[in-house]
């Protein structure tokens, strides 16, 4: 079977099991009811003395409630996967898979929303009107540049961490990789020079993460269809109104303030990290070529990479990275946002920045002791990963003074650990009882 | 950083910087609407009215702020009667550019203090400034500086209004 006989089969059994399960996640009591009389507490009259506690303390609402463990992940709809603007109602199997991998990865609560909103301070206000009922927020599949705007406006006005995974998620994993490569070819991050192909949302928190970890602003050329980003370029004072954030990145990157076309930026670059068009013609061998010794390619772009792993390495490069699973070394957010998320809310956080990402990188590259260049980020099947990230945000984050819940690091651990597991037994109980129906023939 | 632009008065041999800085302007403005869309002469045109109005800067105050000797702002003031009110005269902002490379170092609220100074020496206090609609980044800009709105410009065209 070849790749797209094997996609449409799996397209195929998409849709059917969809259409017997109806749906992805659930909500279920997680209280003992046995008789009418728990209703008496669990609801009236009983649940008006917790109301009033929460109406006295506001913060109580983290201990009575489960706000400490929901998070929304909200969506317009207008980009999502590489289907493009689908809508809100299109969009729900994705968010629906979302929460699916938040639950069963880092024992989270999150509940998927999808809102029909046409202008960007309409989505911020709806989101922000969501804020009671929950511990923090992901954004996701959100076009660019709108996506920037509203997780600016919404981490400035909420005090519950907001993450948007497209970028932040991306920009961590990466680092990750990034960390690791660097070991195996034994280069500094201060040294290396980067070049970022594709200015949309993943490259654009990339490149301030990357700065956060040490890694130098003006080592970082960014490039798209239009070419090198610099600040003579044709169309910066365009940016200047319509993506302020890429506009700025012009400004502070690109110390060599170099020119043209964006084969030119490949020239004694140590590293590329490309988020672009799907198709393995994107990046020409050519441009690898010219890169320096030990090259290290990331080609994200799915379900294509940018250029095929053996056409890089043939070019030059040392290490190759691609988002697929059926390469060496998979950039996949979901070894990023579950711990994350269940260090936050571990934490009460009341926000998250890219000092707490760099954390989570540092963590995840650990995972791995020894990198090879066929190895340079860990698996998903890792389980301790999960709460190993989520006791390091949540530690920093009470080093930082995010936290509402002050721990040691051991302690987060604990607590991640025993979250994650509890959930993941009670799951399997459900499974093996037949509570969860078994899948259906295909 | 501020401290290594110099402001003054734009001289003869300025006139192609700032001729390009101009431009550049106007294709910014071309951004915000179609009635800014700027001309195939323009480059001409504004490489012409430089040549006049340097260096007697006649109805005019035109400053240039410079760095290591390049040009990398300029600021065009035209000065307008006033018949019916006081003061007599509008020193009226119309173009004012820097380049991006060097923005974010409060060099545009150095050329403005620049300016001021120049139309203190000339007896001039009112000053005032155009801009296109939409461009909030220079309404912030401006009232940041303390300027507050003054007259309101609208426009009607018919190929807007033909049903």
């Amino acid at each position: 079977m070849d790749d797209k006989e094997r996609t449409n089969e799996l397209n195929r059994i998409a849709l059917k099991f969809s259409e017997f399960y109806k749906g992805k996640v659930g909500i279920m009591p997680r209280v003992p009811i046995t008789s009418l009389k728990d209703f008496s507490y669990w609801y009236t009259p009983g649940v008006a003395a917790v109301s009033l506690a929460v109406n006295h303390n506001i913060e109580d609402v983290f201990n009575l409630t489960g706000k400490w463990n929901s998070v929304a992940i909200v969506t317009d709809g207008t980009r999502v996967l590489g289907l493009g603007n689908v809508g809100p109602e299109a969009s729900l199997p994705v968010m629906e898979g979302k929460s699916m991998i938040f639950n069963f990865l880092g024992g989270v609560n999150a509940i998927p929303i999808p809102i029909r909103v046409r202008e960007k301070e309409d989505f911020v206000q709806v989101a922000k009107a969501l804020e009671p009922s929950f511990g923090a927020y992901n954004l996701e599949d959100i076009e660019s540049p709108k996506c920037f705007f509203v997780l600016e406006e919404l981490q400035k006005g909420l005090s519950i961490p907001v993450w948007h995974d497209d970028q932040l998620g991306t920009a961590c994993i990466t680092l990750a990789g990034l960390l690791n490569s660097l070991k195996v070819v034994q280069k500094k991050r201060e040294d290396a020079k980067v070049v970022l192909f594709g200015a949309g949302a993943a490259n654009i928190a990339t490149a301030h993460l990357l700065a956060t970890a040490g890694f130098k602003m003006k080592n970082i050329i960014i490039a798209d269809s239009k070419g090198i980003l610099e600040p003579n370029r044709s169309d910066i004072d365009n940016l200047m109104f319509t993506n302020p954030w890429k506009y700025r990145l012009a400004l502070d990157t690109n110390g060599e303030r170099l020119t043209g076309e964006e084969g030119g930026a490949f020239k004694g670059a140590d590293i590329v990290v490309s988020a672009s068009r799907s198709d393995p013609s994107t990046l020409h061998k050519d441009w690898i070529r010219s890169m320096n010794d030990d090259a290290i390619v990331f080609a994200l772009a799915n379900p294509l990479p940018e250029i095929w792993p053996s056409d890089a390495i043939e070019a030059g490069a040392k290490i190759v990275a691609t988002g697929r699973s059926d390469f060496p070394n998979q950039i996949n957010n979901s070894l990023v946002f579950p711990g994350v998320f269940r260090g936050v809310l571990d934490a009460r956080a009341r926000k998250v920045d890219y000092d707490i990402m760099v954390t989570a990188s540092e963590a995840l590259a650990g995972r791995i002791a020894n990198p090879t260049p066929e190895e340079v980020i860990p698996k998903m099947t890792d389980w301790d990963l999960y709460p190993e990230v989520a006791a390091s945000v949540a530690y920093a984050s009470s080093q930082k003074g995010f936290a509402r819940k002050n721990e040691s690091k051991r302690k987060f651990l604990e607590i991640a650990t025993e979250i994650i597991e509890h959930n993941r037994k009670a799951y399997k109980t459900l499974l093996d009882n037949g509570s969860i129906p078994k899948l259906p023939e295909v | 950083m501020a401290d290594e632009l110099k402001v003054r008065r734009a001289k003869e041999e300025d006139i192609e910087s700032i001729a390009d800085l101009m431009y550049r302007l106007k294709k910014l403005n071309e951004e915000f609407d179609t009635h800014f869309e700027v001309s195939a002469k323009a480059k001409d045109r504004i490489l012409s009215s430089l040549k006049e109005s340097i260096p007697d800067s006649k109805g005019c105050i035109l400053l240039v702020g410079t760095m290591k000797q390049k040009v990398v702002s300029v600021i065009r003031a035209e000065l307008r009667e006033r018949k019916f009110y006081e003061p007599p005269v509008d020193v009226r902002i119309t173009d004012f550019y820097i380049l991006p490379e060097m923005r974010r170092r409060g060099l545009g609220g150095v050329m403005i203090e620049k300016l001021r100074e120049e139309m203190k020496k000339a007896g001039l206090s009112l000053l005032t400034v155009e801009y296109p609609a939409f461009n909030v980044i220079a309404k912030n800009f401006y009232e940041k500086l303390g300027f507050t709105p003054n007259i309101s410009v609208l426009r009607y065209m018919e190929r807007d209004n033909k049903k």
